[in-house]
């Protein structure tokens, strides 16, 4: 009896830890999720498809500054076969909201590039959601607008 | 009377591990309940219910305005309530379930009277969804402005309207 007292003790014990140790330190979270945010975009920069394949959930909802909305796969072959040259794309400011397994995160960034042979210059306000899953963090949704009040 | 005990020890263990992912929500309850918050969300808008809306929203409220307006809960609350009539119709949503989280993204569509002027506006929404403390509570939401469709008169040089979904 005393044994099984011990078990439970420790299971219960492990089990209340776990999730405490992993996720309820949002700082930890928000350090994490920013360098992934930092990550993104320096994928995007580079078209690293693989980069983003990971870092992008299967399920994930695109959508750009124009409001066209695109699925994982349309937004890596889009990247794929885009003939823009993204000279800089990067974080202007970014702010990180932890909820246990799930993070919001949301900012300005600064895009400037050449499309069809014209310099364009973007500035956009971005909103991203992240999710703890399968024991590592993924971007479930990303969206942007260029219209910034 | 050992196999009885390491029968209970097994149980002691199920019941301890077993309840550790019963803090994730079932995929197809959760995408149905944040689905009716959703509605309950338009509603409310639309009859600038300001008790409902806050018991919608979690306090961290992050908003963007169809306009890139970036609110926070108790401005999204204190526009609804000054708000001018708006018709909002959501012409597509669906929800994807992450575990304790649900992303909705669809397309809405906005009526109204600006200065005497009708415009008709579309939008491309992702609202975020989070399961906190036996409540789903709208964590995010973005709504990014689409390109006028052909019959449509847009208004481009007009203030904000005030609205919320």
């Amino acid at each position: 009896m005393k044994m099984i007292a011990i078990v439970w003790a420790i299971a219960w014990a492990t089990t209340a830890m776990i999730p405490g140790q992993q996720l309820n330190s949002n700082s930890g979270v928000a350090d994490k999720v920013r360098d992934l945010e930092y990550a993104r975009f320096d994928a995007q920069h580079r078209k690293d498809n693989l980069a983003l394949d990971a870092m992008f959930d299967n399920a994930l909802v695109w959508v750009e500054p124009n409001g066209v909305q695109l699925t994982k796969a349309d937004y890596l072959a889009n990247l794929r076969k885009s003939s823009i040259n993204v000279v800089e794309i990067s974080p202007e400011s970014m702010t990180i909201r932890a909820h246990g397994t799930t993070a919001v995160v949301f900012g300005i960034y600064r895009e400037r590039g050449v499309r069809d042979g014209q310099a364009y210059v973007l500035r956009a306000r971005f909103l991203d959601t992240w999710a703890f899953k399968n024991g590592k963090w993924l971007c479930i949704a990303a969206a942007a607008t260029s219209s910034i009040s | 009377m050992k196999r009885s005990k390491w029968f209970l020890v097994l149980v002691c263990l199920g019941t301890c591990f077993g309840s550790w992912p019963a803090h994730a929500q079932d995929p197809v309850d959760a995408q149905s309940k944040v689905g009716t918050l959703e509605r309950l969300w338009g509603e409310a808008a639309q009859f600038r219910d300001v008790k409902a809306l806050e018991s919608i929203f979690d306090d961290s409220l992050v908003y963007v305005h169809i306009d890139g307006r970036l609110m926070t809960k108790a401005r999204v609350l204190a526009d609804t309530k000054a708000a001018s009539v708006v018709d909002i119709v959501v012409e597509s949503s669906t929800a994807q379930a992450h575990g304790n989280t649900v992303i909705v993204s669809g397309v809405l569509q906005l009526k109204g009277v600006e200065r005497g002027k009708p415009y008709l506006r579309h939008g491309r929404f992702i609202d975020t969804w989070v399961y906190e403390e036996g409540h789903w509570l709208c964590v995010a939401s973005m709504t990014t402005a689409m390109q006028p469709r052909s019959n449509e008169e847009f208004v481009s040089d007009s203030q904000p309207v005030s609205w919320v979904l």
